[in-house]
């Protein structure tokens, strides 16, 4: 049996839209998500991909996302890697 | 240029298709049954549409759509109708769309009698739908004028981005008369007003300062254009601040008082050296001229004075005859709704010297000359 | 700084005017998810050469979902409460070329919207139109709508709702419409893979979507949280293949079915204006 590479993937969440509904935090198969200490613009903890090397790039997170806040990106190589973008920079969680 | 023999409605119906009609979205109502139709025959062969909806509301929320993605619009009805169709118009305010809505104005209240005359919607024209707003209301009085006066009305409409009533009456719905049909080379014809700047630039409900009308742009043209019956800014975006709302509504009513002598029409009979007014519109009016013509040969100053735009009303001709009249008689089918337009006139205008009588004619079908004669006496009014 | 923002956009973006995002629905709300899936549908579509954004006229009456026009960056129109379909069949009256998207909610849409639902399938006019149903009047409160299921709490039936509920989707059933279809925010790519399907076709197209609304509804029935209002939903919610009539079912208790309920290809309104003679062909 041939071993494959781990496909990598980027979990991107734009940190002031998200209105910590948990929907993502619940329905993401491998639990990468969690919720944030720091709040938003609106006043909602946002979601952090606390441990984006366990994701599958499912998107179920993007798919259900009523707020347009999350979405995956596949990476062409390298490992997976979680990030939280403001207005003013972009947190990273390497898990 | 043609002579045709014609009643109202299908000189209504011929202004319409000479203006640029294209799309006419009607439901059936008695008096007015027979424009929609009339139309329904000729205005396909003009490359137009006509489609029967499932009611007077859907009539017009479709009518607006159809405006705003660039065609001249229009829908025939009459009292009951047009009772329904207020929250549309409110619509074609708020989105500033450009209709024409004739109402032949039947006896009411409610269902009343479908098949006789009465002008019970003056008021309701004006003031049907809710909020501040402005709109413009003409009353022809033959069927010439019902031709004129529907060009007028697409003309007025497309120019200032409002729905626009004509009012007419059961009688003249179906009164044959000669008519002069005009073509589109021979009249005014106004076209929709385009926008000049690009997408990305162009906001929908963005003035220009001349005229505080904004440019059009329509569906499908690749303007991502949002078009909001929320109050909005000039994106359309939702906005409820004073800043924002009270310039917005201000424009709505600035922008037909800004047009009153492009709008404003009347016209006035034997009022050179009358002492007594009477004030009349529609059929009504006919009646009442031949009324003042008898009386003027018994010798008695009297005159007419007639409304051909109600709404905004031809207030500087009309004040120039109520400085120098002593009476005033308004003589309408209904209880009494053109008397209050006169009676603010004359209050704004300070004209207090001069005696106002409201001659409601609460019958259901036209008075002749002597009825409305009888009318005046049996009040015991002495006007001459 | 916008680089960062045009580096992490969203995938569908470009179809939002970005200066409203966050939008105005609730934490939770199903309203967002319908509309992501709606907009991925057109830009699948649009990649496949298969339909021209600046054709696409979005439609929505009042209510939460009727919100939606605010954001989309189309051709949008937020009209009256219970008038988007008309107003959408006129602007098509005059523009044969443009493609209605009507989306709004249940009340406004099979409330006081019901006659021109009724009349638009009779037609098999050539709109599409997208039912978001959230069981309630949420906007103004929550007060009773036609789908809320029976003996349910309303602010308007405080001692439950004693009327039955209509299943839209199966209602329409008997007219001569060509496309009928019911998911819910438990099946979101169904409701893109519909939608993309739907916006193929000619005549009238209906997709109700059942949706979340945590903080009206789901609060009315005890369940206030998002992901328990969910998953409860996902029990009910129940895809059936290819379903007759009477195998289709509307009931908070049991079963409230999803799938395909009709899929025809009959002429449209404007085919048969070209049949009748009215229009010219081409």
């Amino acid at each position: 049996m041939s071993s494959r590479a781990k496909d990598a993937f980027e979990v991107i969440i734009l940190g002031n839209r998200c209105k910590e509904c948990g929907l993502c935090i619940n329905l993401c198969p491998m639990k990468v998500l969690e919720t944030g200490s720091k709040t938003n613009k609106k006043g909602f903890y946002t979601t952090i991909p606390a441990h984006p090397e366990k994701c599958i790039g499912c998107s179920i997170c993007e798919y259900i996302c009523p707020d347009y806040a999350i979405f995956i990106r596949r990476l062409p190589e390298g490992k997976s890697i979680g990030k939280v973008v403001w207005d003013g920079g972009v947190d990273i969680y390497e898990g | 240029m043609r002579v045709e023999f014609l009643s109202s409605n299908e000189a209504s119906a011929e202004g319409a298709i000479a203006a640029g009609l294209k799309v006419y979205i009607g439901y059936p109502i008695t008096p007015s049954s027979d424009l929609f139709e009339y139309l329904a025959e000729k205005l396909p062969k003009y490359g137009g549409i006509v489609y029967q909806a499932e009611d007077e509301i859907a009539s017009i929320n479709a009518l607006v759509g159809a405006a705003l993605a660039g065609a001249k619009a229009m829908t025939a009805t009459s009292g009951p109708g047009f009772s329904l169709m207020q929250e549309g118009i409110g619509l074609a305010i708020m989105l500033e769309a450009p209709l024409v809505i004739v109402s032949d104005m039947r006896t009411g209240p409610s269902t009343g009698i479908a098949t006789q005359i009465g002008q019970g919607d003056i008021m309701q024209a004006r003031w049907g739908s809710h909020g501040p707003y402005n709109l413009v209301a003409y009353a022809p009085a033959s069927a010439q004028e019902a031709f004129d006066y529907t060009v007028k009305a697409f003309n007025t409409a497309v120019k200032l981005r409002i729905p626009v009533i004509v009012l007419m009456d059961a009688i003249l719905a179906h009164t044959r008369e000669k008519v002069i049909v005009r073509e589109p080379g021979e009249i005014e014809v106004v076209d929709f007003k385009k926008t000049k700047k690009p997408p990305g630039e162009y906001k929908p409900y963005e003035p220009d300062p001349e005229d505080l009308i904004p440019p059009m742009a329509f569906f499908g043209e690749g303007y991502k254009i949002l078009h909001e019956s929320l109050a909005h800014d000039e994106r359309g975006y939702y906005k409820t601040s004073p800043e924002v709302y009270r310039p917005l509504v201000e424009r709505f009513i600035e922008k037909v008082e800004r047009n009153k002598s492009y709008v404003v029409a009347s016209k006035e009979y034997y009022t050179e050296d009358a002492e007594v007014l009477f004030i009349a519109i529609g059929s009504v009016a006919r009646s009442t001229l031949a009324l003042v013509r008898d009386l003027r040969r018994s010798g008695i100053k009297v005159g007419l004075f007639r409304p051909i735009s109600i709404w905004p009303f031809d207030e500087d001709k009309f004040i120039n005859i109520a400085r120098r009249v002593k009476k005033i008689v308004v003589a309408e089918m209904n209880q009494g709704q053109l008397i209050w337009i006169i009676k603010k006139i004359l209050w704004d205008n300070r004209i207090f010297n001069v005696e106002v009588y409201s001659l409601p004619l609460l019958l259901p079908d036209l008075p002749s000359p002597d009825e409305i004669y009888d009318e005046i006496k049996n009040r015991g009014w002495k006007l001459w | 700084m916008v680089e960062l923002k045009t580096k992490y956009m969203h995938p569908i973006d470009d179809l939002l005017r970005l200066d409203r995002v966050p939008y105005t629905w609730c934490p939770g709300c199903g309203i967002g998810m319908i509309l992501h899936h709606t907009l991925r549908a057109i830009k699948e579509l649009e990649a496949e050469g298969k339909i021209d954004r600046n054709k696409i006229l979005f439609v929505t009456g009042i209510g939460c979902t009727g919100r939606a026009a605010g954001l989309v960056n189309l051709d949008t129109a937020h009209v009256l409460h219970g008038r988007a379909i008309p107003f959408a069949i006129g602007a098509k009256l005059a523009n044969p070329s443009l493609i209605p998207i009507v989306f709004s909610g249940d009340g406004d849409i099979a409330g006081i919207g019901g006659n021109h639902l009724l009349h638009a399938a009779r037609r098999n006019m050539d709109i599409l139109v997208i039912m978001v149903n959230n069981f309630t009047y949420a906007l103004t409160g929550g007060q009773l709508a036609p789908t809320t299921p029976y003996k349910v709490y309303s602010t308007t039936t405080p001692y439950g709702n004693p009327e039955p509920p209509i299943d839209t989707a199966k209602s329409l059933m008997a007219l001569d419409v060509n496309y009928v279809a019911r998911w819910s925010v438990t099946h979101l790519t169904k409701i893109k893979d519909s939608v993309k399907y739907a916006l193929t076709k000619r005549g009238f197209r209906f997709i109700e979507v059942i949706s979340i609304c945590p903080e009206i509804f789901g609060r009315h029935i005890g369940i206030r949280n998002p992901y328990q209002l969910y998953i409860t939903l996902r029990k009910i919610a129940k895809i059936k293949s290819k379903p007759s009539f009477d195998d289709i079912k509307y009931d908070w208790n049991s079963e409230i079915t999803c799938g395909v309920f009709v899929d025809r290809d009959n002429p449209g309104y404007f085919d048969r204006l070209k049949e009748v003679g009215v229009i010219k062909s081409g």
